[in-house]
C-alpha cells in the first residue's frame, strides 16, 4: 500500500566539507533501523572506494528510511546525500531540487564556512525548509552559542532552534528526525497527474545498464511504462522501479513524492541526464521541470599513456568510465611531444584527479596528465570566435583580435586575522575585489571576481596555507571576460614541447617563464648530454636554464656474486625511466608536466 | 648445459670489517672457521656430483679474508677440490690476502697448497687513508707483503687499490700507485671507494661527518691511474682492472664473459648456462652458522634461485660483458640499443663487437641498463 503523501518527507543533508555530513547520515540510517549497526561500514552512503578513502562524496545517494515519530505515525523519510565538492555543484543543485527540506550541518567549533553559505543559499533558492544542526558539540573547542549567532547573522536562519548534536556519539539524532517530520512539508504532487520525475543522479551497473535516481513529483512510475526523457527526447521501457534501503529493492510503483530508481535498459548515462525530466511517453507532462542545465566542463587537460602501446586501453577505459560519468568528455588529441592521447574536459580539478586515479587504478594504466587549463574564447580578426581548450592550439597572434577567459564569483570565508593574506593572494591572481562582510565569531566573507584559470593553479592550496587552514572557498562561473593573454612556449633540448605550453597574462608571462624554467631544471634528471630549457613568448626567449649532463654513472665492482643485485639496481633505474616521457632525446618525468601548476 | 670450469669459494671471516665494506663477511666469528671449512668441503663434494663441473680452469678463494685460513685448512679444501672436481694443468688458483697475513712462511704454505695467484688488499699506502678506511696494516707492511710474495716466488700478484678516498689528493693517490707498481705486480685492480647503502661509511656520509669527493675528482683519479698503468705496460681490460700481458684474471673473465661457475660457501652465487641460452642462478644462505647447519643437514644450503629466460639472460650477458674494455659480442641481440648508445657516443661498434668509449666507461650503468628489459 503506498504511503499517503502526508507521511512522506524528502530531505538532504548539506554541510561544509568535514562538518560531519556523512557521519550524521549514517546515524540517521542506524537510528531508523534502515541499516543494522552490525552492518554499518563507516560511511555507508559513500560507495566508491575512492570516496571512502578520500572521505568525500562524489555521487549522490538516496535511501528510504522508515521512522516512527512521537506522534505515533510511521513516516517515510527519503534521504538524499549530495556530493560535497564545488566541482559537483550542479549535481548538488539537482539533488536539492528533488528535496523538500534540508538538514544544514554546521561544525560546532569551525562554524559557518564558505560551503555552508553556498549550500544554504542553494537550499533557499530551492525553497527548502532548512533544519539547522550544530554538530560535534562533544568536542572541547565546541562553541555552539557562537555558531547559533553565526547561523542567525550569516545565513538569516533562526539560530536559537538549531539542534545540538554529535553524530559521532549519536546525540540529537531523534531530535533531528522529529524536526524533519514536524517542519519539512510533505510533497504536494498529485498521484493521478501525468508523470514528472526529476533525475538527480545515474549510475552504470554492468548487469542492468543505467540505474536512474529519480524523485517522482507528479504521477506515478511503474514497470512496463514507456517513458520519455524530456530533454534528450529519448524513450525507454521501464523494466524495474524500486527504492534504496540502502540496497536496491524493487517495488510495484513509485508514486508522487517518492524517491527511488528506475531501470530501463539504458546503455549510457548520457541518456539519463541529471536534471532531465522523466515523463510518460503515452501521456506526457506539459512541460519539463525547470532548472535543467547541460553540464559543461570547466577544466581541460591532456591524458596520455606513458607507454604508447596503452593508447587503445586508455580509449576503452575512457569509454567505460564515461558510461558512469556523464560530465566527463574527451576527444583524441595528438601531441608532438607526448604522442597519441585524449583531451579531456572535467568539472574541476578534483574531478580530474578522480578520473585520472580511477583510470590508473581500475584499468591499470600508467598515465601522464598535462597541466589543466580552462577554455578560452578567442575572437579572430575575421570576426570568427573559436574556443581554445589547449594552449598549443591558440591561433597565430597576428590573427587574434582578443581573448576572453572564464571568470568566477569566488566567496572566501576566513577569520579576520587572515583577511590581508587572502586579499594579497587574490590580488596576485588578478582577482577583482567585490565585497567584504564582517560576521559574528570574527569571520569575514570576502567576494572576488577572478579568472578561473588562476583558481585552478593551486589557488585553493595557497588559500589554505596562507590562512593556516582556516579559509574556505566556494565559487560559481560568472561568464567570460576579455584579458591580455599570451602563450608561453617551452623548449626542452631546443625543441618546443607542446604539452608544456600555457596561456598566461602578459604581465605575468616573464616571471612565469623564469619560474617554469627553474622548476623544470629541478625536475628533469641529468641526461647523457646537457639539456637547455627555454621559455619563450612569441618566439622571444624570456628565460633559460640548463640541466648539466650526467657526469658519472658506473659501478666499480661487478663480479659473480654481484650480478643479480647490480642487475636489479639497473632495472630499477630503468623502471624509473619508463615512467618518463621521451621528448626528442630528453626523458621528462611526469611531474614536469604539472610544474606549471605550482609556479606562484 | 655448458660445462662449468670455474669455482668460487667464499671465506666470510675478517678480523675487522672495514666501515665501507658491504660484503658477506663477519668479524668475531673466527671460532667457526674449522666447522666452516668442513662444511665447505662437504658442499664441494655434493655440487661436484650434482652439476657438470670440471676439470677446473680457475679457483678463487674470496672473502672476507681467505688468508685467515690455516695452512692445513687451505690444503684440505684444495685437496677436496682436486679429488671431487679436478684441476686442469695450469689452472689459475687465486687467494685473496690481507697484507697482515702475508709472510714468507704463509706464502710457501699457500704455494704448497696449490695457490698460484695472490690478490693483495692494499687499498692505500697513506697512514691517514688507511686509518680512515680502517685497514689493519701500514703502507710499509703492504709493500713488504708484495716483496714477501715475490720472494716466495709467486709470479702472479694482483694489488687492490682504492681511489676517491676523502682527503687523498690525486697526486697522493698516484704516488701510492707508482710505489705499488715499483714492486712489479702482474695485475692491479683500482676501485672507486663507493658508499654502499648499509655500511658505517654510509651512516657517516648521511650524518655529514664524511664528505665524499665530487664525481669530477673521482674521474680525474681514475683516468690518471689508467694513464700511469698504461705507461707501465698494463692493459686496461675491465672497468676497474689492469693486467700485464698474459696476466688477466681468468676467473673474473668467467663472470664478464658470462660463462657458468659454481660458488661454494656462505652467500656464494652460482650461474648455470643452459643450452637454449637461458640461465639459472642460485645462491647460498648468507650467515656462516646457518650455512654450516644447512650443509650438515642437506649437503647444500641454497637460499634462493632465479631463472632468466633467453632474452633476459642475453641482456645480463651484455650488461656485464660491456665492462670489458676490449669489447663484447654479447650485445649482438640488441641492435637498436647499440645504435642509440653509439649515437650518444657511449659505444663504438666494430663488426659484432661493441666497446665502451671513454665517456661510455664513465656512464657504464647507462649502457648496461639499456640491455635490460
Amino acid at each position: 500500500m503506498p504511503t499517503p503523501t502526508s507521511l512522506i518527507r524528502a530531505i538532504s543533508v548539506i554541510a561544509h566539507v568535514d562538518h560531519g555530513k556523512t557521519t550524521l547520515s549514517d546515524r540517521l540510517l542506524e537510528f531508523t533501523g534502515t541499516v543494522a549497526p552490525r552492518d554499518m561500514v563507516e560511511q555507508v552512503l559513500d560507495q566508491l572506494d575512492l570516496e571512502r578513502e578520500r572521505g568525500i562524496t562524489i555521487k549522490a545517494q538516496a535511501v528510504r528510511m522508515l521512522y516512527q515519530a512521537q506522534d505515533g505515525k510511521t513516516y517515510q523519510i527519503n534521504l538524499i546525500d549530495t556530493p560535497g565538492h564545488v566541482d559537483f555543484s550542479y549535481e548538488v543543485s539537482r539533488a536539492l531540487a528533488a528535496c523538500d527540506g534540508a538538514i544544514l550541518v554546521v561544525d560546532a567549533s569551525q562554524g559557518v564556512e564558505a560551503q555552508t553559505i553556498a549550500n544554504a543559499h542553494q537550499a533557499m533558492e530551492h525553497h527548502l525548509k532548512i533544519v539547522p544542526v550544530i554538530n560535534k558539540i562533544d568536542l572541547q573547542q565546541a562553541n555552539p552559542e557562537l555558531v547559533r549567532e553565526e547561523i542567525e547573522k550569516a545565513l538569516g536562519l533562526p539560530g536559537d532552534t538549531a539542534i545540538l548534536a554529535s553524530a559521532r556519539q549519536g546525540i540529537g539524532t531523534r531530535e533531528i528526525l522529529e524536526a524533519v517530520v514536524r517542519e519539512v512539508p510533505p510533497p504536494t504532487g498529485d498521484p493521478a497527474a501525468p508523470l514528472q520525475a526529476l533525475i538527480f543522479d545515474a549510475k552504470f551497473d554492468a548487469y542492468r545498464g543505467v540505474v536512474t535516481y529519480v524523485r517522482v513529483l507528479e504521477g506515478g512510475l511503474r514497470p512496463g511504462m514507456r517513458i520519455l526523457m524530456m530533454q534528450t527526447g529519448k524513450t525507454f521501457e521501464v523494466d524495474e522501479v524500486g527504492i534504496f534501503r540502502p540496497d536496491r529493492i524493487p517495488i510495484e510503483e513509485l508514486s508522487a513524492g517518492e524517491v527511488g530508481y528506475l531501470i530501463a535498459s539504458i546503455r549510457n548515462v548520457r541518456d539519463s541526464r541529471v536534471g532531465d525530466t522523466v515523463t510518460d511517453a503515452a501521456r506526457p507532462a506539459a512541460e519539463p521541470l525547470p532548472g535543467y542545465r547541460h553540464v559543461t566542463p570547466m577544466v581541460f587537460a591532456g591524458l596520455f599513456p606513458t607507454d604508447s602501446e596503452q593508447y587503445q586501453d586508455l580509449k576503452e577505459a575512457l569509454e567505460k568510465l564515461q558510461l558512469n560519468d556523464a560530465s566527463l568528455i574527451y576527444e583524441p588529441e595528438t601531441s608532438a611531444a607526448l604522442g597519441f592521447g585524449f583531451r579531456c574536459g572535467f568539472l574541476g580539478l578534483l574531478h580530474m584527479e578522480i578520473v585520472q586515479e580511477r583510470l590508473e587504478r581500475e584499468f591499470d594504466l600508467s598515465l601522464l596528465a598535462t597541466a589543466p587549463t580552462v577554455e578560452y574564447r578567442v575572437k579572430l580578426r575575421n570576426g570568427e570566435e573559436v574556443p581554445v581548450d589547449n594552449p598549443d592550439h591558440l591561433p597565430d597572434p597576428a590573427q587574434i583580435e582578443s581573448i576572453s577567459e572564464p571568470v568566477v564569483l569566488a566567496t572566501i570565508v576566513v577569520p579576520s586575522a587572515y583577511v590581508g593574506n587572502m586579499m594579497e593572494l587574490s590580488q596576485e591572481r588578478r582577482g577583482q575585489f567585490l565585497n567584504m562582510q564582517y560576521e559574528p565569531g570574527d569571520r569575514v566573507i570576502i567576494t572576488y571576481r577572478m579568472p578561473l584559470g588562476e583558481i585552478i593553479h593551486d589557488y585553493y592550496d595557497q588559500l589554505k596555507s596562507r590562512s593556516k587552514g582556516y579559509a574556505s572557498l566556494d565559487y560559481e562561473l560568472a561568464g567570460f571576460e576579455e584579458a591580455n593573454l599570451v602563450k608561453l612556449d617551452v623548449l626542452v633540448g631546443g625543441s618546443p614541447v607542446d604539452a608544456l605550453s600555457m596561456i598566461v597574462h602578459r604581465e605575468k608571462a616573464q616571471v612565469h617563464g623564469r619560474r617554469l624554467a627553474e622548476r623544470l631544471k629541478a625536475l628533469i634528471p641529468r641526461q647523457l648530454f646537457e639539456v637547455p630549457i627555454q621559455a619563450a613568448i612569441g618566439g622571444k626567449i624570456v628565460a633559460r636554464e640548463t640541466v648539466p649532463a650526467l657526469r658519472k654513472d658506473v659501478i666499480a665492482k661487478c663480479y659473480g656474486g654481484d650480478v643479480t643485485r647490480k642487475r636489479k639496481l639497473l632495472e630499477k633505474q630503468k623502471e624509473g625511466k619508463k615512467r618518463m616521457k621521451r621528448v626528442g632525446n630528453v626523458e621528462i618525468p611526469q611531474e614536469a608536466f604539472m610544474a606549471v601548476l605550482t609556479l606562484d | 648445459m655448458e660445462k662449468i670450469k670455474s669455482l668460487y669459494l667464499h671465506i666470510p671471516f675478517c678480523t675487522w670489517v672495514c666501515k665501507y665494506c658491504d660484503f658477506n663477511t663477519y668479524a668475531v666469528l673466527e671460532g667457526l672457521i674449522p666447522s666452516y671449512t668442513e662444511a665447505l668441503c662437504k658442499e664441494i663434494e655434493v655440487v661436484a656430483r650434482r652439476y657438470p663441473v670440471g676439470p677446473l680452469d680457475t679457483v678463487f678463494f674470496g672473502g672476507g679474508t681467505p688468508s685467515l685460513l690455516s695452512q692445513l685448512q687451505l690444503e684440505t679444501v684444495m685437496r677436496t677440490v682436486t679429488q671431487a672436481i679436478g684441476l686442469r694443468p695450469g689452472a689459475e688458483v687465486t687467494l685473496e690476502a690481507n697484507p697482515g697475513n702475508i709472510s714468507a712462511v704463509s706464502c710457501l704454505g699457500w704455494l704448497a697448497a696449490g695457490v698460484n695467484r695472490l690478490s693483495i688488499g692494499i687499498q692505500s699506502l697513506r697512514p691517514g687513508a688507511l686509518r680512515f678506511l680502517e685497514r689493519l696494516h701500514s703502507g710499509e707492511e703492504a709493500v713488504n707483503a708484495i716483496r714477501a710474495a715475490r720472494a716466495a716466488s709467486f709470479s702472479n700478484i694482483s694489488c687492490d687499490l682504492l681511489y676517491g678516498v676523502p682527503g687523498v689528493a690525486t697526486t697522493a693517490f698516484l704516488e701510492d700507485l707508482t710505489a705499488v707498481l715499483a714492486e712489479r705486480p702482474q695485475h692491479v685492480s683500482a676501485y672507486e671507494l663507493t658508499v654502499e647503502p648499509i655500511t658505517r661509511l654510509a651512516q657517516e656520509v648521511r650524518a655529514g661527518q664524511v664528505v665524499m669527493p665530487e664525481a669530477d675528482l673521482q674521474l680525474e683519479q681514475y683516468w690518471s691511474a689508467a694513464e700511469v698503468l698504461a705507461g707501465a705496460g698494463f692493459d686496461h681490460y675491465e672497468i676497474s682492472n689492469w693486467a700485464r700481458p698474459g696476466y688477466r684474471c681468468r676467473h673474473n673473465l668467467t663472470y664478464w664473459e658470462y660463462r657458468p661457475y659454481l660458488g661454494c660457501g656462505a652467500g656464494a652465487h652460482s650461474l648455470l648456462r643452459l643450452d637454449d641460452g637461458s640461465s639459472e642462478r642460485f645462491w647460498n644462505v648468507k650467515g656462516p652458522q646457518a650455512y654450516i647447519d644447512r650443509v650438515a643437514a642437506e649437503g647444500v644450503s641454497v637460499a634462493g634461485r632465479e631463472l632468466l629466460a633467453t632474452e633476459r639472460a642475453a641482456g645480463e650477458a651484455a650488461m656485464i660483458g660491456m665492462r670489458m674494455l676490449d669489447g663484447t659480442r654479447a650485445a649482438g641481440a640488441f641492435p637498436a640499443e647499440r645504435e642509440r648508445l653509439a649515437a650518444a657516443g657511449l659505444l663504438v661498434e666494430e663488426g659484432e663487437t661493441v666497446r665502451l668509449t671513454r665517456r661510455g666507461v664513465e656512464l657504464a650503468n647507462q649502457v648496461g641498463a639499456a640491455f635490460l628489459r
